[in-house]
């Protein structure tokens, strides 16, 4: 562009209509948080997609109109109380989080609500009426845990959780609660078995334990699990997916995402994102830049081989506490390759509720 | 010490599991809600232009599969069908003189006496260029955008896009002399 046209586009943008000041505080309004919820209100399907890693949380929408039916059984028995191990790890589910978003556990009264002979669900009241859960080994080891808000079980009529095993030949044990007060028995299948019934144990939370002849099936092709209501009819399904531990480091995946993120926080507040490193897969990509939740963007030098390292200024480490931000790959001529989102440990716990 | 968050995605699957879809369009939202707002406001008042996002980014969640790597020219292009939409909805409404509410002004504020200051100058000329050579130095000019994300954003081929903006700078290079 010669002078002449600079000069042109520079009066062009001078009469520019917008108020930069208007603009400013709309991107920080609640104005434009509510246009965010009324979309995703609108938006909002039964089926969500859950990531798999080390633990495996599988929640299945609703899988039919389930109405009427006995109110759920309450709790009148209660069993053993958790033991310390099971407690601490509940407890590291609101470590750094800020007070709003913590579970706050009912842990002084966690306690025993499924077991096998290989191990034991645990299960520790929310104030809101939800739950956390967590699968531990016979010799009382944590193995996984998950908190359920109530308005999360409220749409969700079973919870699973799946631990991966420690090794092969470890039990495999799958807990979870029947949320909806509709379902009143579950099967579990596994590949080329016909169904079996699971015992439920308090409250409406089941333990199973993979049968020794079935636990290569589900190590490699997982299981399925069908809640039929009071009439007899499947109400719920969830696949569980395979539970071989096939990414020990968890890095398997790392390599197959077009920018691979991770952020670097002090585990005491995980409100705060310190830094982001990890590296771009895509060959072509020239620069790499970061968008902060407010619009502002800015370089992150990647190294030939791809990778990166970004210490955030002091001043930005908050910026990721509620919202996300993006890092942007883009080749020579500028133009965007892949996206990933970036927030801090926080701002995930609070979208996913 | 620091503890290492392998990656957020893995740090709340360990936690919670991910909506992963969701999450990614929240972080499109807030990266492109903002100039997505600016571009609807320019055009449209402030209450018509909150509705602009929210149906533009609607309409990004249900086709979010579709979205390019790249999906600001692709939401800003969405928005612009959905001012065109409202715009076709108000001209049926008055067409049928079911008016039902005053029209915005859908163009930007043109005063015909505002002629004295090089900024109304500009805006005049702007008013006065054929609307596809207008559209494509706007974007270009208030959008920032490129003329090949232009082209995505309005749906032709981006030697189209060069020639009506070079014809656009013509035109406006000649009206508005006395200011270059």
């Amino acid at each position: 562009m010669n002078t002449r046209s600079d000069e042109l586009m520079s009066l062009i943008r001078g009469a520019d209509p917008l108020d930069q000041d208007e603009l400013r505080s709309w991107a920080a309004s609640e104005a434009r948080e509510r246009v965010l919820h009324e979309v995703c209100a609108t938006a909002a399907e039964p089926a969500s997609k859950r990531r798999r890693r080390r633990s495996r949380l599988v929640a299945v929408a609703a899988a039919g109109v389930l109405v009427g039916g006995a109110a759920a059984a309450a709790t009148t028995i209660v069993g053993p109380p958790a033991p310390d191990p099971v407690r601490a790890h509940l407890a590291e589910l609101d470590q750094g989080m800020p007070p709003d978003l913590r579970y706050n556990p009912d842990l002084s009264n966690a306690h025993a609500v499924a077991a096998t002979t290989s191990g034991t669900l645990y299960a520790a009241d929310l104030p809101d009426g939800g739950y956390c859960i967590e699968v531990a080994s016979a010799d009382h080891q944590p193995r996984g845990g998950t908190c359920v808000r109530a308005s999360a079980a409220a749409v969700q009529p079973v919870e699973v959780l799946a631990p991966i095993p420690p090794d092969n030949d470890a039990p495999l044990l799958i807990g979870g609660r029947l949320n909806s007060a509709d379902l009143e028995t579950l099967e579990v299948i596994y590949e080329g078995r016909a169904a079996s019934p699971v015992p439920l144990g308090l409250d409406r939370y089941f333990l199973i334990q993979v049968p020794s002849a079935d636990q290569a099936t589900a190590l490699t092709d997982g299981a399925r699990l069908t809640a039929l209501d009071s009439h007899g009819r499947v109400a719920a399904r969830v696949n569980i997916p395979p539970l071989r531990d096939n990414d020990p480091d968890g890095t398997a995946f790392d390599q197959q995402q077009p920018i691979y993120v991770s952020t670097i926080s002090n585990g005491t507040d995980i409100t705060q994102v310190l830094g982001i490193e990890g590296r771009v897969n895509l060959p072509g990509h020239a620069t790499l830049e970061l968008t902060y939740p407010d619009g502002t963007r800015v370089r992150v030098p990647t190294d030939p081989d791809g990778s990166y390292r970004f210490d955030l200024p002091r001043a930005r480490r908050d910026d990721f506490a509620r919202s996300f931000g993006v890092l942007t790959a883009r080749d020579a001529e500028g133009r965007a390759l892949a996206t990933a989102p970036v927030g801090s440990v926080a701002a995930w716990r609070a979208r996913n509720g | 010490m620091n503890v290492v968050q392998r990656g957020a995605l893995t740090a709340v699957a360990e936690i919670d599991g991910v909506d992963e879809r969701a999450v990614r369009f929240e972080a499109v939202f807030a990266a492109c809600s903002k100039v997505v707002f600016a571009y609807a406001r320019r055009r449209a008042t402030r209450e018509e232009a909150e509705d602009v996002v929210s149906e533009t980014f609607l309409v990004a969640w249900r086709r979010f599969d579709e979205l390019p790597s790249d999906p600001l020219p692709w939401l800003i292009g969405a928005a612009r069908k959905v001012l065109a939409n409202r715009r076709r909805s108000d001209e049926r409404r008055v067409a049928l003189g079911v008016r039902l509410r005053s029209l915005p002004d859908t163009s930007r504020s043109v005063d015909p006496g505002d002629t004295w200051t090089t900024e109304g100058r500009v805006r005049t000329a702007l008013a006065t260029l054929p609307a596809g050579e207008r559209e494509v130095i706007e974007l270009v000019a208030w959008e920032e955008l490129s003329p090949a994300e232009v082209a995505t954003v309005l749906e032709i081929a981006r030697a189209t896009v060069y020639v009506r903006l070079h014809r656009a700078r013509q035109r406006l290079a000649r009206m508005l002399e006395e200011e270059l």
